[in-house]
């Protein structure tokens, strides 16, 4: 289907994109997926704060993400349109995902929509 | 349309020269030069933009130049933008806002802002004067409308989440004789608990008092708004009520709590001589929570592994576009939506294939067959049906993306059997856009399917409707049916898909009796207002504020 393969190729995109900037840049350690290493609300906030600042955008709000992948889901900011009222352009909007990596000692999340790299710091990760 | 002859080199140099003089309010001062040759002598230029017919300089050019420049930030935390200008300046960027981003921008009959006084005035001669293409009379836009930005942050950041978890149909809602009734409750909320046996409100149950206020023709109408739209959880009010078929009536007393929206609110399977068919009353696409709700109920429709599919959407105003676009292919499976397109953004014709709002290229919106991280995981394989056709049930509280289902089943040569009136009629959608403290809401693109049609703005009708202006389907038209409980195979809309399922044809003395219901659809306005209230259309944002309780076509 589209979705899946829209996603799947993505993927791979980032995955190999990753793979590039890291030969460039830190032939010692390839980046590998990796998970927070704790999940608990002190890390919680600070990966908010983290995609807030990255995002410009207030509030961040998690969407379905299983914690023990290396896949995160960020959700749309919401425009309300009445029941009755057309479509408000925020209907279309679809939740970010991001891949969090983990290259030798340091962890960021790369966005699968734009492939920016958002550094972690002071959030301590491991390798998947 | 609209004619760009002011070239981006004199725009640009038009913005720094405004902006070198604080904003055009009336400074002279010349730029500094810095390059060691100076440059020729630049052209007079006034700090006030000037009118020339058809001629539109980029929205940029004005953009947060307001007469009242507001300071610190927004409720959002965003701070606001806002540098020196004037009306007139605003009135330029509506001018060119509208012009690059309106749908029907050339239908807009360009009038010079100094004669207009005002900047919500000349916003709202920005539109278009032209009826509804389908001939029904109708106004072509019917959705052009300001507010004031502090208002409509406030209405986007609150949570109408205290009440009971009912819905209510306000068929009159002024006194006398003012009627109220039941449409449905959600589930495991105040308003479906029992009471000695009894749910607390019955499906079609007339409410007769409220804390003693007789709501019939009472003129207390705080008493009667206080009891209706709860302003904290907790509270504790009488309801007096009128069953269906009782010839007395009943009083419970239900306390208000934080309600959630449960979006699919039941999945029943009725089984027929002919087969097993699932019902499922599935009520907004808004929540996130609504993708996990679907996936869900069509699991276990999945494994009943059942014939055919009767989709409630009468009371759906639609939500989140990628909800519809996977509902589309949890209904049709992978081999008909493969490769189609749900819907796909048309702008004006002079965007062309790009967002004139964003400037980026429009890409076709497909069917999704799999989680997008709403509230199922991205990439986890959706449950589907995948069934050939499927009777949806509709009234005209069916909006946005429940027509956009419909819409784009439809566009995949889909079978769509209708059950019940015509749909709304929105096909169209709008970025709310802040200008200076002033929200301006202005049509800007239409949804169409894969075949590109999206020509319903009056609605998509059941086949044998006498609404000749709306787009007909496969169907039967019948009145919405307050007597029997929502997913009762007796309630007539579900009863008629049942019929049709097994007859390929409506029963005979249904359609023409009991369509068309002759009592205007109206909505509640804002808890905080007045019963009389409901009657204003002036300001369609205020039906905002209580998804509970907009009130749909009565019995």
């Amino acid at each position: 289907m589209i979705g899946r393969l829209n996603v799947t190729l993505k993927g791979v995109s980032i995955l190999a994109a990753t793979l590039m900037v890291a030969c460039q840049t830190t032939a010692a350690t390839e980046p590998v997926p990796a998970v927070l290493a704790s999940i608990d609300s002190a890390s919680m906030d600070k990966l908010k704060a983290t995609l807030s600042a990255a995002l410009n955008q207030k509030s961040i709000e998690f969407g379905a993400t299983d914690w023990a992948s290396s896949t995160i889901s960020v959700l749309p900011v919401r425009g309300q349109s009445p029941n009755g009222a057309p479509f408000h352009q925020q209907d279309f909007a679809i939740p970010k995902q991001f891949d969090l990596i983990m290259d030798a000692s340091a962890c960021y999340l790369m966005g699968r929509h734009d492939h920016v790299k958002i550094p972690l710091e002071n959030i301590a990760c491991r390798a998947l | 349309m609209s004619i760009k002859k002011i070239t981006s080199v004199s725009v640009i140099a038009l913005g720094l020269v405004l902006g070198a003089c604080g904003g055009g309010g009336g400074g002279s001062s010349t730029p500094i030069a810095t390059a060691v040759t100076p440059p020729p002598p630049p052209p007079p230029v006034s700090t006030a933009p000037t009118f020339t017919q058809g001629s539109f300089a980029p929205r940029e050019n004005f953009v947060d130049q307001c007469e009242a420049p507001r300071s610190g930030s927004d409720a959002n935390g965003n701070i606001f933008p806002d540098g020196a200008g004037s009306e007139l300046t605003e009135k330029f960027w509506l001018r060119s806002w509208s012009d690059e981003t309106y749908l029907w921008n050339d239908e807009i009959i360009d009038t010079d802002p100094n004669d207009t006084a005002g900047r919500v005035p000349y916003f709202n001669i920005l539109v278009t004067n032209e009826l509804s293409e389908t001939g029904s009379g109708r106004e072509k836009d019917d959705f052009h409308f300001s507010q004031n930005t502090e208002e409509f942050l406030e209405q986007q950041n609150s949570v109408a989440s205290s009440g009971y978890g009912l819905r209510l149909a306000f068929i009159n809602s002024a006194a006398p004789n003012r009627d109220i009734r039941v449409l449905y409750t959600e589930p495991n909320s105040p308003a479906s608990a029992t009471q000695n046996g009894v749910v607390n409100f019955p499906r079609g149950s007339r409410l007769i008092a409220i804390d003693g206020e007789d709501v019939l023709n009472g003129d207390d109408v705080d008493t009667l708004n206080n009891g209706l739209f709860p302003a904290f959880a907790g509270e504790a009010h009488t309801f007096t009520l009128r069953d269906v078929g009782a010839v007395t009536d009943r009083t419970v007393t239900v306390t208000s709590a934080d309600v959630a929206t449960a979006p699919v609110n039941r999945t029943e399977i009725i089984n027929t001589p002919t087969g097993k068919v699932g019902y499922m009353l599935f009520n907004t696409f808004s929540p996130f929570e609504s993708e996990r709700s679907l996936n869900d109920a069509f699991t276990i429709l999945e494994d009943e592994e059942i014939d055919d599919l009767v989709l409630d959407l009468r009371y759906n105003g639609g939500g989140l576009v990628a909800v519809a676009a996977q509902l589309g292919f949890m209904i049709a499976g992978p081999d008909r939506t493969e490769g189609r397109v749900a819907s796909l953004l048309q702008y004006n014709d002079a965007a062309g294939n790009t967002n004139p709002i964003t400037g980026e290229v429009v890409q076709p919106f497909p069917f999704i067959d799999e989680g997008v991280g709403f509230s199922v995981n991205a990439g986890t394989d959706l449950a589907t049906v995948d069934l050939p056709r499927v009777f949806i049930l509709s009234t005209e509280g069916t909006c946005s993306a429940s027509e956009l289902v419909i819409n784009s089943l439809l566009g995949i040569g889909f079978e769509v059997v209708l059950i019940g009136d015509t749909t709304c009629g929105k096909p169209y959608g709008f970025l709310p856009t802040d200008n200076c403290g002033q929200t301006y809401f202005t049509i800007q693109f239409r949804s169409v399917n894969d075949v590109g049609f999206g020509d319903y703005s009056d609605g998509f009708s059941p086949q044998d409707s006498t609404n000749q202006f709306s787009v007909n389907t496969t169907g039967c038209t019948v009145a919405d049916d307050l007597s029997s409980e929502l997913g009762d195979p007796e309630e007539a809309l579900l009863s008629t898909a049942l019929f049709y399922r097994e007859n390929g044809s409506c029963p005979v003395n249904q359609a023409s009796t009991k369509a068309s219901p002759p009592v205007n659809y109206t909505k509640i306005v804002n808890p905080a207002g007045t019963i009389g209230a409901l009657n204003s259309e002036s300001d369609p944002f205020e039906t905002n504020v209580n998804s509970f309780l907009d009130a749909t076509m009565p019995q």
